[in-house]
């Protein structure tokens, strides 16, 4: 077992520099797309002589090269370039780090007649929905917001999809009128301690001072800002005014982050 | 409550009764100090060069978020900020040049930032330290340059004391505000200013029209027959095209003579004669025209300090003399150690004081995430807002949300955002101008206090 691991060990140091191929470098694939924490290989043949590697972003990949392949393990979202140069010359291979495609809230329950949106969050290329039940639930897309109706009472499961993955969300209409649920809990916080909404809301500092404390309206402490915020989006408030004009330049997602944040200050 | 309520009401109820109607608009509460925590247990020397509008709030922000532990250094030769937002109104005598001026007090005295009022003559970014013009370095784990613009000599011109005595091109604010304000007033009525405006990108988008316009609005007033022709190196109005259009034709029609597509080949700064090319759609319309001015404004073209070019941080286009950077953390792509904030980058946003403050949030976010190991924020969303006077007594507004783009790691404007477009103002009112100056107020008080 020893002799053998030697010898793989080996192989793997001498194998490269002793491979006399015709054809010059080659990586594969040569583009990657990770979500964060992924890991992937990229392999590398054909090398002559000394192999060296270079990234073009370590803050959203890290890299290393062993013995016929590239380490790779995405870290943060953001494009590296990842260029392995022999003798022969220079490939590189692309990779993206993306979020994975998210739906918020992850499930829907309404009753038939009435609307309810969810906000697609990092979805790459076109978003496309599938509907298990098109009697129940009528759907339509604008931008990144699906809008649900409820049609009859019953079930459906959506399928949204983006060029890379997709996500179901569960979807119950109720016949009866009943008020709906209370609204989803905001996104669960980071695991890190900084608020994950803190550099959004930075943005309404330059009106509203330092953490919402005055200027325009003071908006620290509020518990209606989100209700505000999306009569700005929506064009229901002052749909001319500079604060339409800010709130529309978000996502809802994003919308709630900012409330959470400034209602904790 | 609908903010034109609320303050309509704060008006008319707290000072409208004292006779002074537009007292309160100026009279913003003062800035809220928010102390520095003690206890995040991130640590790190920040060295930050320039306190404008981006550096202030870089400064700021590391200390506010990244507490006790975060030393900051701020390097800035002039002891103080004269703002550029404002410093139009100058020009027309409703503002004074000191009422633009703001101290690096509070960022010393409550957040406790060490000022060092020195120039920066050279960057070693191999042994991570910066070097002080007469002596002295300053070692830095990681370095924020946000040193603004160096301004390009107007062909035909030697030298740049040129724009301080004889041609102020006033593109920051200080001395030349108050020189070009003094030549228009001693300039005899019927005679004309020019004022040229270079290619974008440039400081300011909206900043060359608004100036056209409040010095139209003021020759209207006090120089009778006096007109300002701008040749304009743009094929058109680059923002607010609406506003400004509606302005020149309509508010100073015989007044503005408005001339896009204009290449300046030749100034003459002692006769303030500037001799130029003008093209219209493709055509060539003049060749070496000439004008005559009485008061001459050429803003030059501009591009990210020779600091930085030096230190070789800049962009290999010479056509992109600036910065380029990871807009998720402001790291130069040269340089993960070394942050570019402000004008002197290399992005899609615009160039401008209250996106540059939002910048500086943006930077300090991302070096306390890295100084602490904590995964980069994608969530990153920049918003650029300017108040502009069309006349003594009015404004627009101009507003842009740009979000992180992972496809081409840039800051776009999203399609429910005006189909990816800015936002303007419907028209030029009363009402935004008072907004104007509670907006002024806040975003300085945001940035240095």
């Amino acid at each position: 077992m020893k002799l053998v691991q030697r010898l793989s060990w080996l192989s793997s140091l001498i194998l490269p520099l002793v491979t006399v191929a015709a054809q010059a470098l080659t990586l594969s694939p040569t583009s990657l797309s990770l979500a964060p924490g992924a890991k992937a290989t990229i392999e590398v043949k054909s090398v002559k002589g000394t192999v060296t590697l270079a990234n073009s972003n370590p803050t959203a990949v890290a890299a290393s090269l062993v013995s016929g392949k590239v380490n790779v393990t995405a870290n943060a979202a953001g494009v590296a370039t990842l260029s392995v140069t022999d003798r022969s010359g220079t490939k590189t291979t692309r990779v993206t780090v993306s979020a994975p495609l998210g739906i918020s809230p992850g499930t829907a329950s309404l009753s038939v007649g009435q609307s309810v949106t969810l906000t697609v969050a990092n979805a790459t290329g076109t978003i496309t929905i599938g509907n298990s039940n098109v009697a129940a639930v009528g759907t339509s897309l604008s931008g990144n917001v699906i809008t649900v109706t409820g049609k009859t009472a019953g079930s459906a499961e959506l399928t949204v999809r983006d060029t890379r993955s997709s996500v179901k969300v569960q979807v119950t209409v109720t016949s009866s009128s009943l008020p709906p649920p209370p609204a989803p809990p905001p996104p669960p916080t980071s695991t890190s301690d900084i608020h994950p909404g803190r550099l959004l809301a930075s943005n309404c500092f330059q009106c509203h001072g330092t953490n919402g404390s005055g200027g325009f309206d003071r908006i620290q402490g509020s518990t209606e800002l989100l209700s505000e915020l999306r009569k700005f989006a929506s064009g229901e408030e002052d749909p001319s005014g500079i604060m339409a004009a800010h709130a529309v330049g978000y996502t809802d997602a994003q919308l709630q982050l900012i409330a959470d944040f400034l209602s904790k200050q | 409550m609908d903010r034109r309520q609320f303050l309509a009401s704060l008006s008319v109820g707290s000072l409208g009764l004292l006779g002074l109607p537009n007292a309160w608009a100026e009279d913003s509460t003062a800035p809220v100090l928010f102390p520095v925590p003690t206890n995040t247990g991130i640590t790190g020397r920040i060295v930050v060069v320039g306190g404008g509008m981006s550096g202030a709030a870089v400064a700021k922000y590391l200390r506010l978020w990244g507490g006790t532990g975060v030393a900051v250094t701020l390097v800035e030769a002039s002891p103080s900020y004269t703002s550029n937002i404002m410093s139009n109104t100058v020009l027309t005598g409703q503002r004074t040049l000191a009422s633009l001026n703001y101290t690096y007090g509070t960022l010393v005295s409550h957040y406790g930032v060490t000022r060092v009022n020195a120039k920066v003559s050279g960057i070693n970014r191999a042994a991570k330290y910066v070097i002080l013009e007469g002596g002295g370095t300053i070692s830095y784990d990681r370095l924020v340059l946000a040193p603004g613009l160096d301004f390009d000599l107007m062909p035909g011109m030697s030298s740049l004391a040129e724009y301080e005595t004889l041609v102020p091109h006033a593109w920051k604010a200080g001395p030349q505000t108050q020189l070009l304000r003094n030549q228009l007033v001693g300039m005899a009525a019927g005679g004309d200013v020019v004022l040229t405006i270079p290619k974008a990108p440039y400081r300011c988008p909206p900043g060359p029209y608004e100036r056209v316009c409040v010095i139209a609005d003021w020759l209207k007033k006090n120089k009778a027959g006096s007109r300002i022709i701008v040749l304009d190196a743009n094929a058109d109005i680059i923002v607010e095209k609406e506003n400004f259009s509606h302005a020149f034709t309509t508010l100073y029609a015989g007044v503005v003579d408005y001339r896009p597509g204009c290449t300046v080949t030749h100034v003459a700064s002692a006769s303030r004669v500037v001799t130029y090319d003008q093209m219209i759609n493709g055509i060539r319309v003049a060749t070496a025209a000439r004008v005559q001015a009485a008061v001459l404004n050429p803003i030059p073209p501009q591009r990210a300090p020779k600091l930085l070019q030096d230190a070789g941080l800049l962009s290999a286009d010479p056509a992109k003399p600036f910065a380029p950077v990871n807009v998720l953390s402001y790291q130069s792509t040269v340089d993960p150690l070394v942050h570019v904030i402000g004008d002197a980058s290399l992005t899609t946003q615009p160039k401008a004081g209250h996106i540059g403050n939002q910048q500086g949030k943006t930077c300090a976010d991302a070096i306390l995430r890295l100084l602490s190991g904590r995964p980069m924020n994608t969530q990153v969303v920049t918003n650029s807002a300017c108040y502009t006077p069309i006349t003594a007594t009015t404004a627009t507004w101009l507003s842009a949300m740009y979000q992180y783009d992972l496809a081409t790691g840039t800051m776009v404007i999203l399609p429910q955002h005006n189909n990816g477009k800015a936002i303007a103002a419907s028209s030029a009112t009363s009402d935004n101008y008072q907004d104007m100056q509670r907006w002024f107020t806040t975003l300085m008080g945001e940035t240095f206090s």
